[in-house]
């Protein structure tokens, strides 16, 4: 009897280092599940927030400088292009080169407003961009862990399927540059 | 969960060897030998095995606690709410200050609780950020204190509030500045109760900064001064650059015709969805003459461009907190610890 008492705590015992052990790696793969579920509709959400980003401010330089819409399609182009910085650090020059060739009126005041325009849009876009990369940068990290990795991976969430979305728009030439390690030369 | 099944298992073996070996001392030992019958008055039964078993999942569960409590400590920050004084009143409550009386007869002991006054008096002054109460002057409160009687209805009011900012203690991320710049201008805070100064040098704006404060939920923040570079103001951002997520700070520098020459404004997570905000209230303000006029501008553009950033806009910085060793290790002895005291416990005083 005093012997069954041992088998019968042993068995209690062996049963909760199985049973608890399990249901709390359930309800951690339910948490990472959700968690893995929330950051891709997030990331997919910042990657949408960069284009509204360009989207808005396109909107908002219409409106200041009362660009026509039949002009509209190229006006989006040279602000993508500006914010993206394919134009350099003077990007909003371009803008202002794009207004002037399509004789848009634009006077001292509409001038600095434009200017203002341009400078927090290519700071919004930089900042949407750097807010996927955070987020991107988690899941990446939580990914390659060795639990949340695990768990993530058993729930069907894996770096590479929003590896294309977390790409952020960086120039060609800025890309080249990291390519080859190759700033380049400045010409005086 | 990783700090609940590295509590919870080591303890359950704890637990489960102890009551295994304890059991096995007490079979072995031969019928009517003295050290059987020593045992059998310190035997822990099998009923008081699950209650401890129990307590294992308990104290694994509790400890997940802690280490959640710990993690969200490092994101508390504080927010200020700005409002008006509407109204101030005695407010009676149940007394606090009781005492007890025990006598002993036939060797039990009774207890009475007495308290010193049938009720206690709070001093309350509500406001419309919150309600607060000015201390006692005495025991029971029943003397007007002089500096509730000092409160006027329609005052200015601040109270704090905490509030979760996930990037308070972020050390990686591109929305705060880490850096410290040494300005050595810190932060307004409440004082006297409720009372909080928004303008750090220029008090000809003061009133009207308050005023706009007061009605918009928001916490905007002058700090004004004369003959700095810009070295000087960027510094000032970059050591408040953990700005609160309902601030805006606006940090000016004046010409000697007491003109804006030049500015920095900054909003939560480094002005991140207010960048039109922040340039247009920047690029328009400068050469303005600093005055009621040109805050009155600032305040309107706040009012169509201010954006709030939700309060769990950065929520995945939870998923990055890692424990400490020091306090996994904590963690595990505490357990072990809080088990093998109970076994014992059990073993010397029968629960079950």
């Amino acid at each position: 009897m005093k012997m069954s008492n041992i088998i019968i705590g042993f068995i209690v015992g062996v049963v909760m280092l199985l049973v608890v052990p399990a249901a709390s790696i359930g309800f951690s793969f339910i948490h990472y599940y959700d968690t893995g579920a929330a950051m891709v509709a997030n990331i997919e959400k910042y990657n949408e927030s960069s284009m509204n980003a360009k989207s808005t401010y396109t909107m908002k330089i219409k409106e200041a400088a009362k660009v026509p819409d039949m002009y509209i399609e190229d006006l989006r182009v040279v602000i993508s292009d500006t914010f993206e910085g394919r134009y350099g650090a003077d990007g909003s020059k371009a803008t202002f080169q794009w207004i002037q060739e399509n004789n848009i009126p634009v006077d001292a005041s509409l001038y600095t407003k434009l200017q203002t325009i341009i400078d927090a849009g290519r700071t919004e876009f930089q900042q949407s961009q750097d807010r996927k990369l955070e987020i991107c940068a988690t899941y990446k990290t939580l990914t390659n862990q060795l639990w949340s990795g695990f768990m993530l991976n058993l729930a069907g969430h894996n770096y590479e399927r929003v590896a294309d979305t977390c790409r952020i728009v960086v120039d060609t030439g800025t890309r080249e540059q990291f390519k080859t390690g190759i700033d380049s030369v400045t010409e005086f | 969960m990783f700090i609940f099944l590295v509590c919870f298992i080591p303890s359950l073996l704890v637990t489960l060897g102890l009551f295994i070996w304890h059991r096995y001392q007490y079979d072995k030992s031969g019928k009517g030998t003295n050290y059987r019958s020593y045992m059998k008055t310190q035997e822990v039964t099998l009923k008081e095995f699950l209650i401890s078993c129990g307590l294992t999942v308990i104290l694994a569960a509790v400890s997940l606690g802690i280490n959640n409590m710990v993690r969200d400590s490092g994101f508390i920050d504080t927010k200020y709410i700005h409002g008006v004084v509407t109204e101030k009143y005695k407010d009676s409550v149940s007394c606090e200050h009781s005492y007890q009386i025990c006598t002993t007869s036939n060797k039990t002991t009774t207890c009475t609780t007495y308290y010193e006054h049938f009720e206690d008096y709070d001093w309350v002054v509500k406001t419309t950020a919150g309600n607060l109460t000015i201390d006692r002057v005495d025991r029971q409160g029943s003397s007007t204190p002089p500096r509730w009687k000092s409160v006027v209805i329609g005052e200015y009011a601040t109270q704090a509030y905490n509030y979760m900012n996930y990037l308070k203690n972020d050390k990686h991320t591109l929305f705060k500045a880490n850096a410290s710049g040494g300005a050595g201008i810190p932060q307004p805070r409440i004082y006297d109760y409720y009372r909080f100064s928004p303008v750090i040098g220029f008090p000809e704006i003061e009133e009207q900064v308050k005023q706009y404060n007061s009605r918009s939920n928001l916490n905007v923040n002058y700090v004004v001064v004369t003959g700095k570079n810009r070295d000087f103001i960027d510094s000032i951002v970059k050591d408040w650059e953990g700005v609160d997520i309902n601030q805006i700070l606006i940090v000016i520098n004046l010409e000697k015709s007491n003109t804006v020459g030049y500015i920095r404004v900054a909003t939560y997570a480094n002005g991140y969805k207010n960048q039109y905000l922040i340039k247009d209230i920047e690029d328009s303000s400068i050469g303005k003459p600093v005055n009621n006029q040109l805050v009155t501008e600032h305040f309107s553009k706040i009012k169509s461009d201010f954006t709030r950033i939700p309060k769990d806009e950065f929520i995945e910085k939870k998923e990055e907190y890692r424990p400490s060793l020091g306090l996994i290790i904590f963690l595990v002895l505490l357990n072990l610890a809080v088990s093998i005291v109970t076994h014992i416990y059990m073993k010397r005083n029968p629960v079950a």
